[in-house]
């Protein structure tokens, strides 16, 4: 029973590897939003210097 | 054929192969041998004890394509009690056969010119190289009690000698004969009726089976006999009087101590097992000492045809015991317990050895089974199968082996009718682990796996869609940008919308920080995907030794986006009043294989077997506890320095 539902599981994973492999599936490591004005009026990431610039570094 | 009269009664006697020495006569039963002058007398045999054996004098056969003709027999009495007939077969090409008949097996063996080693250097349990690498499986001494027809040499009526019988794979099967100064070899086969081709014999008769209803000489109490015909002794169940069972009587032995064991399954119960139905005969107790003393039982099954089969009860744990040819199993010599024996091709692991010497016992045996019988034991195991070594030292040497195999609680109460026999507390030394066991399947996912990545690899197309150099200048921001601060259009590019992306920032710093921040935009729909990139890496030297940290390069994924021209705005930033950061490069490139894809998919396969596997392992653990040999057991060489 179990091992019938491993083998099942198997072809789950094995199968949603190749999906997501194959469509181009990524962790999410971007924010996504929408700019009505185009990219040149966009202000960037909470990050830029518009919001205070980068606090890293050194 | 020569026509004579029997020198001591007078009857006619008559020998029928030349080549035969002797003829007991049939009615004074003299051993009458041809000499130049006639026929001598060379004194008398006793009666032939019945063994209700299907062969007959004058029976004619076939063995591998040469006709013979059964002239006579002889019984010899083994050490143990019982006596087992030797019948001579004449072949037509002028070659004598021996056909020996014990416990309803037969062998049959010729004269073979081959060195034998001495009594002495023969090893039980060890192999002859001259002899095939046949294995010693007894050494013993037998007592010539009778004869009749026509024999080939000159039987001595009470006579000892002894002989070792070996055996091999493909039920391969010697004798050594030691009566003579130069021993004899007897080599030839395990075989059947069938095989020997013989017409006219008839199934095993059941002449005894008048003896199967008696009664106990000391209490009275009914006893029955369920294997008349190969019985050599039986226990009462009432009072444990023991009696060996000879001609159909009953001759009393000795009686124990009453020390009741009671079996759960009960004397004379019928059982099927592996579609054989069997009946419970005999039942004994059995024990080991080590630390403490571990007792476990056995019922003695047996079947008219199969013959004789065991049922082991041990720790609530049961097994059904099959004996095997002592040639069919890889083993060395019966002084030395091997680690490992191997059986068809199967390795069996030590798991126990010790002395155990019988308790209790009830119920009828092949053998003159009495309390306190000791013999060496080994037991190996490769579950649900087991292998057991048996070392009888006493009377005739002998190594004998039997096949275990598992049976659960649930499948020895169907097959014997019995209920609610007790739950097993601890995990047996032939139980199969319970879990599913997930090796082959994991192993068949993950080359799978393998392949799948392996083709989504190749399929990649990793192309460059953007890739420039920004050369940071000193000349004043633009777009409202600070001192250190830079702002930065990527020309459009066009994205296929059928793979991911990837966006590498790269700069050569040396002891500095460089921020990028990004935004990748979709030129039509406005959807933008921010994302940061903060490169530095610093270096130096410290007590004399170089280190640095951080990174000059960074990467981000991007999910498959849509179809389309895309563009990306790139905003630079450094330390203020430093001295401006290297050219930063910036790649864009789609289709890109990902092993983190791969390496979670290989962990959600492997999860469970990986559980499975802890769990098993738990389990093995504690089977093992029980071992003399366990392999979880760490050595810590604690008492090795004691003298």
């Amino acid at each position: 029973m179990l091992k019938t539902l491993y083998v099942l599981l198997g072809f789950v994973i094995v199968g949603g590897y190749v999906y997501a492999a194959v469509s181009g599936m990524e962790f999410p490591r971007t924010r996504k939003s929408y700019v009505t004005g185009g990219i040149r009026g966009q202000h960037g990431s909470g990050n830029t210097y518009w919001y205070g610039g980068y606090r890293g570094g050194k | 054929m020569s026509a004579a009269n029997c020198p001591s009664c007078g009857a006619p006697i008559e020998f029928a192969i030349g080549s035969s020495a002797v003829v007991v006569c049939r009615y004074c039963r003299s051993v009458v041998a041809r000499t130049d002058r006639g026929v001598a007398s060379h004194g008398q045999v006793a009666a032939l004890v019945d063994t209700s054996s299907p062969l007959q004098i004058g029976m004619p056969g076939n063995y591998r394509g040469k006709g013979f003709r059964i002239t006579g027999r002889t019984q010899l009495r083994h050490q143990a009690g019982g006596v087992w007939d030797e019948w001579y077969a004449a072949f037509d090409d002028g070659r004598w056969g021996w056909l020996a008949e014990a416990q309803g097996r037969f062998y049959v063996t010729f004269k073979v010119a081959a060195d034998a080693p001495s009594l002495e250097q023969l090893q039980l349990g060890g192999q002859v190289p001259s002899i095939e690498n046949l294995t010693v499986a007894e050494i013993g001494e037998a007592e010539l009690a009778s004869a009749e027809g026509e024999l080939p040499w000159t039987p001595i009526p009470g006579s000892h000698y002894a002989y070792a019988d070996l055996s091999g794979p493909s039920r391969k099967f010697a004798t050594i004969d030691y009566s003579e100064e130069t021993p004899v070899v007897f080599k030839g086969n395990e075989t059947d009726l069938d095989e020997l081709g013989i017409r006219g014999a008839e199934p095993r008769k059941r002449t005894r089976i008048a003896v199967t209803a008696l009664n106990c000489s000391q209490c009275g109490g009914a006893l029955e006999l369920r294997a008349p015909d190969e019985t050599e002794r039986i226990w009462c169940p009432y009072c444990g009087s023991g009696h060996d069972v000879v001609e159909g009587k009953l001759q009393f032995f000795r009686k124990l101590k009453r020390q009741k064991v009671e079996p759960v399954i009960p004397l004379g119960t019928k059982g099927t097992v592996d579609g054989e139905e069997y009946v419970v005969a005999g039942f004994m107790q059995r024990a080991v000492k080590f630390d403490i003393t571990y007792y476990w039982t056995e019922y003695l099954l047996y079947h008219q045809a199969k013959g004789f089969r065991w049922l082991v009860h041990s720790d609530d744990h049961w097994s059904f015991v099959t004996p095997l040819r002592p040639g069919e199993v890889t083993d060395g010599p019966a002084d030395f317990v091997a680690k490992n024996v191997h059986y068809e091709g199967k390795q069996y692991r030590l798991f126990q050895d010790a002395t155990a010497h019988v308790t209790f016992v009830v119920g009828e045996f092949y053998w003159k089974v009495t309390v306190g019988e000791t013999v060496d034991t080994a037991d190996y195991i490769a579950p649900p199968y087991g292998i057991s070594k048996e070392v009888t030292r006493t009377g005739a040497k002998e190594v004998s082996y039997s096949h275990a195999r598992y049976m659960t609680r649930k499948e020895v109460e169907t097959a014997f009718g019995v209920s609610e026999l007790p739950r097993p507390r601890l995990v047996g030394p032939l139980q199969p682990y319970p879990g599913p066991k997930l090796v082959m399947p994991w192993l068949l996912f993950l080359l799978l796996l393998i392949a799948a990545a392996a083709i989504v690899g190749m399929r990649a197309p990793n192309r460059v869609i953007a890739n420039h150099v920004y050369a940071i200048e000193s000349s004043t921001p633009s777009n409202g940008a600070p001192p250190n601060g830079r702002l930065f259009f990527v020309e459009p590019f066009h994205v296929s919308g059928e793979h991911n992306i990837v966006i590498d920032a790269a700069s050569s710093l040396d002891n500095q920080w460089l921020f990028v921040g990004g935004d990748f935009a979709n030129e039509a729909t406005g959807r933008v995907e921010s994302f940061e990139l903060p490169l530095e890496y610093w270096h130096g030297v410290e007590s004399g030794e170089r280190w640095s940290e951080g990174n000059r390069e960074k990467r981000v994924y991007i999910a498959r986006p849509p179809k389309g021209r895309y563009t990306m705005r790139v905003e630079l930033q450094w330390e203020a009043n430093k001295p401006l950061p290297p050219p930063v490069h910036i790649t864009v490139r789609e289709g890109v294989f990902r092993l983190p894809h791969f390496i979670l998919a290989f962990l959600a396969i492997s999860l469970f077997p990986a559980l499975a596997l802890i769990h098993q392992l738990s389990f093995e653990s504690q089977r093992w506890k029980e071992s003399s040999h366990n392999p979880f057991e760490i050595d810590t060489g604690e008492y090795d320095d004691e003298e």
